[in-house]
């Protein structure tokens, strides 16, 4: 089974789910052989308030009914926000969510994230977490609390038995960097999404952490994302690994109380 | 045998690859054997192959001189980028050296090189180059902006004032390569771009979701479309996957994997 570990939904003009995105994310994964995608539906700009997340993942919520044997959900919430908690607890046990999306609100180590990764290494659900190390200005002040890899090391020191996935190494972001770090992190998942689609990146990752860290994933760079996985130096079962063994693997671990 | 050739016919020409060094980050097979094997394995004839040396060399035409002898044992797998730098001294000579070697497009990178779209030096070359009967092509971005060394450039070329520039100089042969272009199928900037000799490498566009490429062959017509690898600074198989989900009949898939290439560069 191919699982993409990183996918969105996004909403409508009018707030609900936009359904039309919804179904031709599905087309594609037809088209390219994606069984399953991950998804959340971020706000990119902003505070993200209760309900803003909470309506996100409404949306997600409608996602997994219309299509419930192609999409699983992340739960999306600001970690500084008092019904985070609450939301994550909500959406894992009641809606069936499969882990917690973070973004850009904190960095990934920060105290005020602490309560969320410490429920998620107790219930041994997947973190799935925005992250790169933007060289380019835009980027730097359009995200100033963006986690690189050296957040994702410290913060599995702290919670050895979370389990952290590091976004989209071709998200942008010197990625060479990232690998440079995440060799002293591991614990930390990394996924292949992102509209980099650099020759020899993957090759590098599989290297630098090993195959069995590795998730493909796309972050809406479907070809792209694929593609790479294609093109990596891999054996069959190595490949069949990163596309979607090592995350089912990961849902196995699932420990909900 | 690729798992491609049978889908895109058997002469696919690669628009949109390079032989030489990144200062900034190694790239692999990076060479004419390394080029050849990749293209052997995903089933490309040919490549259109610039110098990855020039974008950095202060005297651009030493790339060029290099590619030239790396290529020249294999004069049926390659056809090549002149790229030139018409603010630095002697272009004219290196223009002309590059046209009676044969090669078949000119290649400009405005802010890698230090000057303007508009400016006199930059209109001199592209009128030279298609005296010389020389398409003219840009590259929108070498790497990911967000992933620059910090001695690298800040600014991506705006596909905008490309268009700008082509409509200053309509008797010339534009080639795009590596933009995204996501206007809607009834933008204006199509049907201007449509009026000219204007090609598009679609290589940084999407066959599924946004559907760019669906939309900018509806608007521009396939026969500007070009397929291209952006190897080996980019990774093959996501340029023959795009063509593969591309809503388009299989005649049109061909004519952007080659036969559009073949065409404008093999005159």
């Amino acid at each position: 089974m191919v699982i993409d570990c990183h996918m969105h939904v996004r909403a409508a003009k009018d707030g609900s789910l936009d359904t039309a995105y919804c179904d031709a994310t599905i087309e594609a994964g037809d088209l390219l052989g994606i069984d399953v995608f991950c998804v959340s539906d971020l706000q990119l700009t902003g505070p993200l308030t209760y309900d803003e997340f909470h309506g996100a993942n409404e949306r997600v919520k409608q996602a997994i009914a219309r299509h419930p044997k192609r999409y699983r959900g992340y739960c999306y919430v600001n970690p500084s926000d008092p019904k985070a908690l609450d939301e994550v607890k909500a959406r894992i046990k009641d809606d069936g969510f499969i882990g917690i999306k973070l973004y850009n609100q904190h960095f990934i180590d920060d105290d005020i994230v602490a309560p969320i990764l410490q429920l998620a290494s107790d219930w041994q659900i997947p973190v799935l977490s925005h992250a790169g190390h933007p060289m380019d200005p835009t980027t730097q002040k359009l995200q100033p609390f963006i986690s690189d890899a050296a957040h994702f090391v410290r913060a599995v020191k702290r919670f050895p038995k979370l389990i952290l996935i590091h976004a989209h190494l071709g998200g942008g972001g010197d990625w060479e960097w990232a690998l440079k770090h995440l060799q002293e992190a591991p614990t930390v998942y990394l996924d292949t999404a992102g509209s980099v689609i650099d020759e020899w990146m993957v090759d590098k990752a599989v290297a630098a952490i090993g195959v069995e860290r590795i998730l493909f994933a796309t972050d809406m760079t479907i070809e792209g994302g694929v593609g790479k996985i294609l093109d990596a130096n891999l054996t069959d079962e190595q490949r069949a690994r990163v596309l979607g063994g090592n995350f089912a693997a990961i849902l196995d671990k699932r420990a909900v109380a | 045998m690729s798992k491609y050739d049978s889908i895109f016919g058997a002469d696919v020409i690669d628009a949109h690859t390079f032989i030489g060094n990144w200062a900034f980050r190694r790239l692999r097979r990076n060479d004419a054997a390394g080029l050849i094997a990749m293209m052997d394995q995903f089933g490309i004839s040919r490549s259109c192959v610039a110098s990855a040396d020039s974008i950095l060399y202060r005297d651009a035409h030493e790339g060029n001189k290099k590619l030239y002898d790396e290529t020249r044992a294999h004069p049926d797998r390659f056809l090549l980028y002149a790229t030139l730098n018409p603010a630095y001294a002697g272009w004219q000579r290196d223009l002309k050296e590059c046209v009676d070697l044969g090669f078949k497009a000119l290649r400009l990178y405005p802010i890698y090189h230090g000057y303007t779209l508009e400016s006199a030096e930059c209109l001199s070359i592209i009128d030279a180059a298609t005296e010389a009967g020389l398409p003219v092509s840009f590259q929108c971005r070498v790497e990911d902006l967000r992933q620059r060394h910090w001695m690298d450039v800040l600014d991506n070329l705006d596909p905008e004032q490309v268009l700008g520039i082509a409509e200053q100089r309509p008797e010339a042969t534009f080639i795009l390569l590596e933009s995204i272009l996501s206007w809607p199928r009834d933008s204006d900037h199509w049907k201007r771009m449509h009026a000219l000799p204007f090609y598009v490498e679609c290589s940084r566009m999407t066959s599924v979701l946004g559907k760019d490429i669906e939309t900018m062959v509806g608007a521009l017509g396939p026969e500007r479309v070009l397929l291209g690898t952006g190897f080996p600074f980019k990774t093959p198989s996501p340029a023959f996957l795009k063509l593969q989900c591309l809503d388009v009949d299989e005649l049109n898939k061909r004519s952007i994997a080659g036969g559009n290439a073949q065409k404008l560069f093999v005159r």
